[in-house]
């Protein structure tokens, strides 16, 4: 979906605002967030995750914090799980001061989320066999990309760059699901390629990109 | 769907929506408190971007680390017991005295948790993932990284499933420090890309 979350190259939104002795959350309510994100996901799965997020409107993806984006994809999630209706998170906020209840507790499931922050992996994914292109590769971004969730930003689509190295295989996240495992490539583009006589001197952008969205180019 | 969406904006807090959302999900047995407990834990005190620091003072260090370090990330990653969720395929991407290198996600906001830990806020705005891929030598002197005009700038848009952690030059005049006091030099800035260490006067 070509929706605002695809800022890369935009222009208008002012400089870049740092904060000294930033927290991990700012306040309580964004880390029950990304927590119940992760809870919920490791028991019922959250497919879509971005898709969910993108599809929250333009306006409102813009005039709503990080965190906010993710509630709207968690709910959105439930109320597709059928574990809250719509409208019933808004309803409970609106009545009142919310008391989450805290005699239950789950250490098995506590854990398990406390060791997916622990090593499980012992070497990057591998790309599939047959990669398609190799280190060196010129090729070209496509045009052609579906109006659902894709992960191909707007700002190399149509341009040629060259294949740093096969970056491994992922499951290509398009459209309302995960596909096979595909190769992905790092992607250098020139910053004059992506940018034109204006762009800044010495600069090149290396983007992952996914085998399906490359040709090869001459 | 997009419009329907769009038209559902709420208006409650989202404070309060999200005491809401898991208050019903533990009321009907889906998650309990504790698990959400365990995540922001973790979080607050246990993965950030001290672990990153160890894995680049590992590398000024060590250079056969580093160089399994260059050659596969999250192998090095892990032989220091670092790694796990958003950090299952790392690229490790290193600063000499030609190349400066510099992390964004434009899409949304896919940083390594398990060195880096939760993600500043200006990474995740619209300034930082529209214009850096842009603007890259601009942005980094905005805030406050002059990268000298004989190094080229690469920019890593993380757009896919690898997570970038950039190795930092070891900046002269540390050559009698340990370890630990190397690591106390690197910044999650410095592992982003948006500054170099400094050997403090």
């Amino acid at each position: 979906m070509d929706g605002i979350h695809d800022m890369g190259g935009m222009e208008g939104f002012g400089p870049v605002v740092t904060e000294a002795d930033e927290l991990p959350f700012h306040e309580p309510w964004e880390g029950r967030v990304h927590g119940v994100m992760l809870a919920y996901a490791t028991k019922r799965g959250i497919a879509n995750f971005r898709s969910r997020i993108e599809t929250m409107g333009n306006d409102y993806y813009l005039a709503s914090p990080y965190y906010e984006h993710w509630l709207h994809a968690v709910e959105d999630a439930c109320v597709e799980h059928g574990d809250v209706q719509r409208g019933e998170v808004e309803a409970r906020a609106a009545a009142g001061a919310v008391t989450v209840p805290r005699g239950r507790s789950d250490p098995d499931h506590a854990e398990m989320l406390r060791s997916i922050f622990r090593p499980f992996k012992g070497t990057r994914d591998p790309a599939p066999e047959g990669a398609r292109f190799r280190a060196g590769d010129r090729v070209r971004v496509v045009r052609t990309v579906t109006h659902a969730h894709n992960r191909v930003p707007r700002y190399v689509r149509g341009v040629a760059g060259i294949v740093e190295s096969v970056a491994g295989g992922a499951p290509l996240e398009e459209g309302p699901a995960y596909g096979d495992v595909m190769a992905v490539y790092h992607v250098e583009f020139a910053a004059t390629a992506l940018w034109g006589d204006g762009a800044e001197r010495g600069a090149t952008v290396i983007v992952d990109v996914y085998e399906k969205y490359l040709e090869p180019a001459s | 769907m997009t419009d329907q969406h769009a038209n559902a904006r709420p208006v409650a807090p989202a404070a309060a929506r999200v005491a809401a959302l898991e208050a019903l999900l533990v009321e009907r047995g889906v998650i309990t408190s504790d698990a959400v407990d365990a995540v922001v834990d973790v979080f607050e005190h246990e993965v950030g971007p001290q672990n990153g620091a160890r894995v680049v003072a590992r590398a000024w260090m060590d250079p056969g680390y580093r160089a399994r370090l260059l050659a596969d990330g999250t192998a090095a990653i892990a032989e220091l017991g670092i790694g796990g969720a958003e950090g299952e395929n790392m690229r490790v991407v290193e600063n000499t005295d030609d190349v400066h290198n510099v992390v964004v996600c434009t899409l949304c906001s896919c940083y390594p948790w398990p060195v880096l830990g939760i993600p500043p806020v200006w990474y995740k705005s619209a300034p930082y993932r529209s214009r850096m891929v842009r603007e890259p030598r601009a942005v980094l002197a905005e805030m406050g990284l002059d990268v000298p005009v004989r190094k080229d700038i690469r920019v890593w848009d993380s757009s896919a499933h690898v997570r970038y952690l950039v190795l930092p030059e070891r900046p002269p005049g540390t050559d009698g420090l340990a370890e630990d006091a190397l690591a106390a030099l690197v910044t999650r800035d410095c592992m982003i890309g948006v500054a170099v260490p400094v050997l403090a006067p």
